[in-house]
């Protein structure tokens, strides 16, 4: 959290330059300044509803301030996603053009799922183009954490077929 | 060891009426005579017939009809494929094989072959029926030094190459059904499965499995695929 001299300064900085919006992101507190017909309107907040109570009357009689808060929610929104979504540090990719099967045959079960904890020499997936069938291996050992495209999909040249989590 | 009894089998072949003594046979292979006598031994029980007869020597009086690393090597002018060569009785897939030796490092060209396979398969898994003696059952590895997206081309250039060999050698015209089957009449008498070993910009190894129906009956061929599948014969 920035300290009060700390946006006193930015503000000043703000106010001095062509810059009509801005907004500062640390640590899940956001800060957004936006200036609209002369004015500058400051606020801090640590959580979206923190705003609404901190500034019901606002909102009502500025509309500048409403359209301010929209761009918060929505920022906030991508941190959330970000967070949910699996840390990855590997991507398997496709070699070549050709058909994505996540199984040796229709009738069994896929090579590997979500959580599946796979070695350099696993095979992952089979890329099919004419009749060529090619066994992806791995290439890397940890856990398959995310799978990006369906059974029976075209995949292309390079495209990112599966996320892992090296060990 | 496999070079020696090669050689030894051109010697005796290149002329199948005259005898061939052991001490000529000796000299040539620059083995001794009891080394020339193990090597007719084996290749007896490859089925093959020597005759010997005292103060003339020896000859062949029939060749296999079965398959063995010996049989298929003789005469066989190659400089890569099929300079090695795996020959199994029985095996559940030759394409199975393939892979574990492909694994291993075996080489460029290396050749598995079967009498017999238990669970032959196809694309899918499908089952591919591969009884003793009926056909051919066989996977090449081949390590090409070409990009994997290349690599289906492969496909093509067996399904053209057998073609080519059954138009040659019978008096059959076959189609290829585009890319990896060969028919005869319409129905199937052969099939590519194509199977490779890849990173983005390597090939590691790519096995082309090929199996073809050439002995069989009608009434060996499973009813349930009768209307699909044929044989040469």
């Amino acid at each position: 959290m920035l300290k009060v001299q700390e946006i006193r300064e930015i503000i000043k900085l703000i106010d001095q330059s062509s810059i009509n919006q801005f907004t500062y992101e640390s640590n899940g507190t956001t800060i957004t300044m936006e200036k609209s017909a002369g004015n500058t309107t400051v606020q801090p907040q640590n959580t979206p509803v923190q705003v609404v109570e901190e500034n019901p009357s606002v909102q009502t009689k500025e509309e500048p301030t409403i359209k301010e808060e929209k761009p918060v929610e929505s920022h906030k929104e991508e941190t959330v996603k970000e967070e949910s979504k699996p840390s990855f540090d590997y991507e398997i990719t496709s070699p070549m053009v050709g058909t994505f099967y996540s199984s040796p045959s229709p009738e069994s079960g896929p090579y590997v799922s979500v959580g599946s904890n796979v070695e350099d020499s696993s095979i992952v997936c089979i890329v099919e183009a004419m009749k060529l069938f090619n066994e992806i291996e791995a290439e890397v050992s940890g856990e398959i954490v995310e799978i990006l495209v369906k059974d029976g999909e075209l995949v292309e040249y390079g495209q990112p077929l599966f996320r892992v989590n090296k060990k | 060891m496999e070079s020696t009894r090669n050689k030894l089998i051109d010697l005796l072949a290149k002329d199948k009426d005259t005898y061939i003594s052991g001490q000529m046979l000796s000299e040539h292979l620059g083995i001794s005579r009891s080394a020339v006598w193990k090597h007719m031994k084996n290749l007896e029980k490859d089925g093959y017939q020597i005759e010997g007869k005292s103060n003339k020597g020896y000859r062949i009086i029939s060749f296999p009809d079965k398959l063995s690393e010996n049989t298929i090597k003789w005469g066989l002018n190659t400089s890569w494929l099929g300079s090695k060569i795996i020959h199994k009785e029985s095996t559940p897939s030759t394409q199975v094989i393939a892979h574990q030796l492909a694994q291993e490092g075996s080489p460029h060209g290396t050749i598995i072959l079967a009498d017999e396979q238990t669970s032959g398969r196809g694309r899918l898994n499908r089952e591919w029926f591969s009884s003793k003696g009926k056909g051919i059952w066989m996977s090449i590895i081949l390590r090409p030094e070409i990009l994997p997206y290349l690599a289906p081309q492969l496909t093509l250039l067996t399904a053209t190459v057998l073609a080519e060999v059954v138009q040659k050698n019978t008096t059959v015209t076959p189609m290829i059904k585009w890319p990896n089957d060969i028919l005869i009449n319409k129905k199937k008498t052969a099939g590519i499965l194509t199977e490779m070993q890849a990173e983005q910009d390597q090939i590691q190894y790519v096995i082309i499995g090929i199996g073809m129906n050439i002995n069989q009956t009608k009434e060996d061929i499973p009813i349930e695929i009768q209307s699909k599948a044929t044989s040469l014969r």
